[in-house]
């Protein structure tokens, strides 16, 4: 057999072989995807959660944000215990972090990675987008770190707080609605010692405090306290140092050495807060105006319960302003490289802020989490359907305002939305909101256990004037005379730089 | 090859080999893989699968004695001691936060923690949950009291089974730590039942495998599935348990053999045990995917094997299909149903006898064609053929011309038909076959290789062949010699034999052959055999006196032109006669009567005589060459060559004549003027001056100047006449000169030109 006989044979098996290899191997054949006109932007999300269940890529819900937005979502939710870790482990990280990180609160590692150049500073763009040009400036300010932007806020209402009260117990005592400070302790001294229930037992207390902060802050706003920094004299000082702040301490002794408070509210569990009004024990709390229809619906009894504002003080009405937002959202510059792909995703987060994306993120989507009757959501509830909106509404951020359908309103729900609105009015606000001291970012926890021990060792009676004297003492040693030096240079910076 | 040729038995059997050798490797392969995958690797994997669930096994018992550990080395701490009896959770509000936080931390301090509790049995029961709670509920306290109860002071307390869903574990310490005092408090860790179970779920790394924990009295307290066929699965196993420790077996649940394996955690004041259950189809799954596989893949081998040995074959059969197909002969179906090798053989068999009868009558054939080759041979026929192609044919009749050296011996038979000889006149053919008979027998006996040519003109040639011919001159002299005198006595004709010289170049031997023919001609003219060695007796060589008789032969041809045949008759008895005086050699009376032959064609050729029409075709010179014998050349020249030309000529000239003269008669009447004369016209016409004065006196009974004179003169007359042409011009227009043409005139007319114009005028 001749050379070239034995290479037609070697083509000729070649060939048979190859034959057969595809024979074997089958085709692939890739199918090209359907591709509109853009293809849709891919953009991987952390968020935190709050539940267990957690909607996949299979929830309706994100596919409808998908279409709506045209975009590809990879949403990753971190528990919420464990989200601060998360962010330091997603900072530190670098080159793999998502395009898009909620951040629920100015921490020393989120300012850190926003002032290592991270995040992009937005501020710039935002008044290119319908909705996200409508951003409060207050706001954008509160969340500002130097002056720059790094994410969108995520807005929430700047006070909600109200005084629910037992309305038939006062309607009992024949009292008026509370309108002054004097009329509240008059209220609480009432509901204690004069049987507002009318059962002849020595069973009530006034006021049911838990040993979450909020309510003594906000009674001591009534006193004319400032909202934590004072602005005097072209300087910050602390709301602890005004002498406001003792006279409203003075108060609230008062109430508890009254027995007008429940007398464990130092180590109260905020779980139970309202248990003591439900079980006719207290008949006043003053923190979220919208506890009033929820205690009245625990209780089961229509109109035992009612809601106001607030009560004047020497100052008139007054209520500490929330800085008006609950974190922010911040755009990665590692996983959104160019100034376009910047605009592709806030586009997308302006559109999230459309009335659709709200409504299909709070309630869902129509017959499958509600019914529509007479333009107010009734919720449906469906097992199974739950789980496909938890948590999503962790990356919204209601800018210019909620625009998603409302439930059907109970009166009392009606009444604590309006006072919420009408609170705008007489808020405080915290002069030092945007400033950020380096001390305080690493030690303001201790610093503010000690003004919050010494507040609750004083009403408790555990300490005296001196005593406070001595922890505002320790407050300043222990990094609060830096804080204040900080707090102040920064305003000083700004106030040159305003003029 | 369009046609489907059938193959028969051989191929099939060739066929059936080949798959055989391709694919034996393949399946050996195949079952010693089939053999290890079904048993080692199934056992092996076996083993493995059990290691593996011992491993996960001791790890969650390593983490439940972590959480054991743990829990103890907080119930230590000297946050839990004896201060909690009596402390004022409200007024030490500081502390309160602070046991609320180190729960919290206990908390997230293992993955099996789902809550932490402190509980504080005092006037007011305390619960952290982690935070602070007062117990207000008697059942609740009750629960919470009977934890009090328990004799150690560490223990799992667990809640069987439920009906659905699992039983709650709980990790109780009593505190304070230490176990002297009366426990007032404890610690109560709640272990996530989740992910326990998830945790106990790694026992069954395979779907429907099942995995369960019981406790000391057999009593489930975790399942990995709720399932309720699983449940059955778990029931029956539980039955199926032995009462040792730890261990392992396959047991047959359903149509499913299980993989179970088994194991103790111990815990303080318990004995758990697991059980966990895989599906033996899971656990070797790969193992079945890759036999499999293997098995998928052999016999893909086995196909390929098989195309590829088809392949192979068609390869190798191919010489055996085209022999195949040429011994079928054409017919395509021949043998078809035979084995191909038997049918080869059948056919090789025919072609060998018919091979055979073939050879039998190529050698009778050959013979023949030896003989004209031969006879082409020496006569020079394949003189264009080159040694190579000449010696190549020599071959083929037998001949080994390689090194060998050639002679030719010519012989001529004379006499035949005269005196004794015993051969009558027209016995050539006879005499020519029975001398190259006896030649052929004389030759044999001198052990050359040699080949007589018979070649029927009473002369035949003979080709010796054999190496260094020369050394045997003396053998081929004698024999020569013995030719002569055994025909001589035989028959009685002489011989004339010439041997020519020799040579190793076949192309030489046709001119070898030539030379001795021509030679013969140089024999003696005596009576008589003769023969000639041209090597040691050249008569070529030998340049003698020109002998021709050439006043005979002009006496000859002068007596033909003459047309006088009995003057011819005698010059040609003289010519031979004086040719055969002087001429020694036969040759010499050929070459004369061949020059004779030559002139007086030559002759007739002038005379307008065809020779080729008068002899009819026959090539007289060869007729002269074979004509031997001076008598009879002498005669055939007489009435064959002399006596039909005259006859010939005589027969023409007459009417060649007159024409001949009407033609120039014609011409002096028209050309009168010119310069005319009898030798001009002879020229033209190619005859001699004399015989055309003859014959113009013969036709006209005028001589030809005096014909021409009359037809100018009477030209003259006529101008004379009917012209006033001066004299001059006359003279000029009849073809003289003035002077002349008066005198002429005057001596045909008796008066001159210039009076006769006067006298008629």
């Amino acid at each position: 057999m001749g050379g070239k006989r034995l290479n037609r044979l070697l083509i000729n098996n070649l060939l048979l072989f190859s034959v057969i290899c595809v024979l074997f191997s089958g085709c692939s054949v890739n199918s090209a995807e359907e591709s509109s006109n853009d293809p849709p932007y891919s953009i991987r999300i952390l968020l935190p959660s709050f539940h267990e269940d957690l909607p996949d890529r299979n929830s309706p819900i994100i596919q409808a944000i998908e279409r709506y937005t045209n975009t590809e979502l990879d949403i990753m939710f971190a528990p919420d215990s464990v989200y601060d870790d998360t962010l330091k482990v997603t900072f530190a990280s670098k080159q793999n972090m998502p395009a898009v990180i909620v951040i629920p609160d100015k921490t020393p590692s989120f300012i850190q990675a926003a002032k290592s150049g991270l995040l992009w500073e937005v501020g710039p763009y935002l008044n290119q987008f319908p909705n996200l040009s409508q951003a409060d400036a207050k706001v954008l300010e509160n969340i500002s770190i130097d002056g720059k932007i790094y994410g969108v806020y995520r807005a929430r209402d700047k006070s909600r707080v109200g005084i629910s009260y037992r309305k038939d117990w006062l309607d009992n005592l024949g009292l008026e609605k509370p309108q002054t400070i004097e009329d509240f302790y008059e209220m609480l001294h009432a509901f204690t010692y004069n049987d507002p229930d009318g059962n002849g037992k020595d069973d009530t207390y006034g006021m049911v405090v838990s040993k979450f902060p909020g309510t003594f802050d906000v009674i001591q706003t009534w006193f004319g306290v400032p909202n934590q920094w004072d602005e005097q004299d072209g300087k910050l000082i602390p709301a602890h140092e005004t002498p406001e702040y003792k006279e409203s301490l003075d108060f609230l002794r008062k109430l508890y050495e009254e027995g007008l408070i429940n007398p464990d509210f130092a180590i109260m569990n905020p779980a139970n807060w309202l248990d003591p009004i439900v079980n006719g024990e207290a008949g006043v709390i003053v923190d979220f105006a919208r506890h009033a229809a929820r205690i009245q619906n625990r209780m089961g009894v229509a109109g035992v319960m009612d809601v106001i504002g607030s009560v004047e003080g020497p100052d008139g009405i007054r209520l500490p302003s929330s800085s008006g937002h609950h974190g922010m959202i911040s755009i990665s510059k590692s996983a959104v490289p160019t100034e376009e792909e910047l605009l592709t995703v806030l586009d997308f987060l302006d559109k999230l802020n459309d009335a659709e994306i709200q409504n299909l993120v709070h309630n869902g989507i129509e017959y499958r989490h509600y019914l529509l009757v007479e333009d107010y959501v009734e919720p449906l509830g469906i097992e199974g359907t739950n789980q496909e909106k938890n948590s999503l509404n962790q990356m919204m951020m209601y800018i210019p305002h909620e625009r998603f359908i409302p439930r059907t309103p109970a009166p009392l729900l009606t009444k604590a939305d309006r006072i919420i609105k009408e609170n705008e009015k007489y808020l405080v606000h915290n002069p030092a909101e945007p400033y950020i001291s380096e001390v305080y970012v690493r030690n303001g926890y201790e610093l503010d256990r000690i003004i919050a021990n010494a507040r609750t060792a004083y009403i408790l009676g555990k300490i005296d004037e001196q005593g406070w004297e001595a922890a505002m003492k320790q407050w300043e040693e222990s990094g609060g005379w830096e804080v204040k030096q900080e707090i102040n240079l920064l305003y000083r910076k700004k106030r040159v730089d305003k003029d | 090859m369009k046609t489907v040729t059938r193959k028969g038995n051989y191929y099939n059997k060739l066929l059936v080999m080949f798959i055989l050798l391709a694919c034996i490797p393949g399946l050996v392969i195949a079952a010693s893989l089939y053999w290890l995958a079904s048993g080692q690797i199934k056992n092996h994997m076996h083993e493995l699968h059990q290691e593996q669930i011992s491993q996960r096994a001791e790890n969650i018992d390593n983490m439940l004695s972590y959480l054991e550990i743990n829990t103890v080395h907080w119930a230590f701490e000297p946050r839990f001691g004896e201060r909690l009896r009596t402390i004022d959770f409200v007024y030490d509000f500081e502390q309160t936060e602070e046991i609320n936080q180190t729960l919290l931390r206990m908390q997230g301090s293992h993955p099996l923690i789902r809550q932490t509790r402190l509980f504080l049995k005092r006037t007011q029961p305390i619960v952290f949950d982690p935070e602070y709670n007062v117990i207000h509920d008697d059942a609740l306290l009750k629960e919470y009291e009977a934890l009090l109860q328990y004799p150690e002071h560490l223990y799992w307390k667990k809640a069987p089974l439920a009906e659905k869903g699992p039983s709650s574990f709980q990790l109780v310490h009593k505190i304070p730590g230490n176990n002297v005092d009366e426990a007032f408090g404890a610690i109560i860790i709640d272990v996530d039942h989740m992910e326990l179970e998830n945790m106990l779920q790694t026992l069954t790394p395979y779907n429907n495998g099942v995995t369960m924990l019981l406790d000391e009295e057999g009593r489930l307290l975790l399942s990995s599935s709720y399932e309720p066929n699983q449940m059955e699965i778990l029931q029956q196993l539980q039955e199926a348990m032995p009462a040792v420790e730890d261990g392992s077996f396959i047991e047959q649940l359903g149509d499913e053999a299980y993989s179970v394996t088994y194991g103790t955690l111990a815990r303080f004041n318990d004995r758990w045990t697991y059980v966990s259950a895989s599906p033996m189809n899971a656990i070797i799954a790969p193992v079945l995917f890759l036999s499999r596989l293997i098995f998928v893949i052999s016999a893909a081998g086995l196909l390929l094997a098989g195309l590829l040995s088809w392949v192979m074959l068609k390869r190798v059969y191919l010489p055996i299909q085209q022999l195949l197909q040429l011994l079928r002969f054409g017919n395509k179906t021949a043998g078809q149903e035979k084995d191909e090798f038997k049918f080869i053989e059948q056919q090789w068999q025919h072609v060998t006898m018919e091979s055979e009868s073939l050879q039998e009558r190529l050698s009778e054939q050959r013979n023949l064609g030896k003989e004209g080759f031969l006879l082409q041979l020496l006569q020079g026929y394949l003189q264009t053929l080159s040694n190579k192609d000449l010696a190549k044919r020599m071959r083929i009749y037998g001949y080994d011309p390689d090194g060998k050296d050639f002679m030719v011996m010519h012989i001529q038979i004379l006499g035949v038909g005269q005196g004794n000889s015993r051969f009558r006149e027209g016995d050539e053919g006879l005499a020519s076959f029975a001398v190259t008979n006896i030649i052929q027998d004389l030759v044999k006996g001198s052990h050359i290789s040699y080949e007589t040519m018979n070649l029927h003109d009473l002369s035949i040639g003979v080709l010796l062949i054999g190496s260094s011919l020369r050394q045997k001159k003396q053998t081929i002299h004698q024999t020569v010699e013995r030719i002569i005198q055994v025909i001589d006595r035989m028959f009685q004709v002489k011989l004339t034999i010439t041997l020519s010289t020799a040579t190793t170049d076949l192309k030489e031997i046709a001119y070898l052959y030539e030379q001795a023919r021509q030679a013969t001609s140089f024999r003696s003219l005596e009576p008589g055999n003769q023969w000639f060695d041209l090597e040691t007796n050249d008569p070529f060589g030998e340049h003698g006196k020109v002998v021709y008789p050439f006043n005979r032969e002009k006496e000859l041809l002068q007596a033909l032109r003459m047309n006088d045949l009995a003057e011819a008759d005698k010059a040609l008895q003289h010519f031979f006669e004086q040719l055969y005086k002087e001429a020694d050699k036969e040759i010499v009376v050929q070459q004369g009567a061949q020059q004779l032959l030559g002139s007086l064609q030559h002759l007739m050729l002038r005379s307008q005589v065809d020779p080729h029409q008068l002899f009819e075709g026959v090539n007289m010179f060869e007729r002269i060459a074979q004509l031997r014998d001076p008598e009879a050349l002498e005669a055939w020249f007489r009435i064959e060559v002399i006596v039909p030309f005259v006859q010939e000529l005589e027969k023409r000239s007459n009417l060649q004549m007159k024409q001949m003269v009407d033609k120039i008669i014609l011409h002096m009447e028209q050309h009168y003027m010119e310069d005319l004369s009898l030798d001009q016209f002879a020229d033209e016409e190619g005859i001699p001056a004399y015989a055309l004065s003859k014959a113009f006196k013969q036709q006209t009974s005028y001589n030809f100047i005096d014909y021409l004179t009359q037809i100018r003169l009477d030209h003259a007359k006529h101008l004379l006449l009917t012209t006033d042409l001066k004299m001059n011009d006359i003279a000029e227009r009849v073809g003289y000169q003035q002077s002349y043409f008066n005198r002429i005139f005057k001596k045909h007319e008796g008066i001159t030109p210039t009076q006769f114009r006067k006298s008629a005028g």
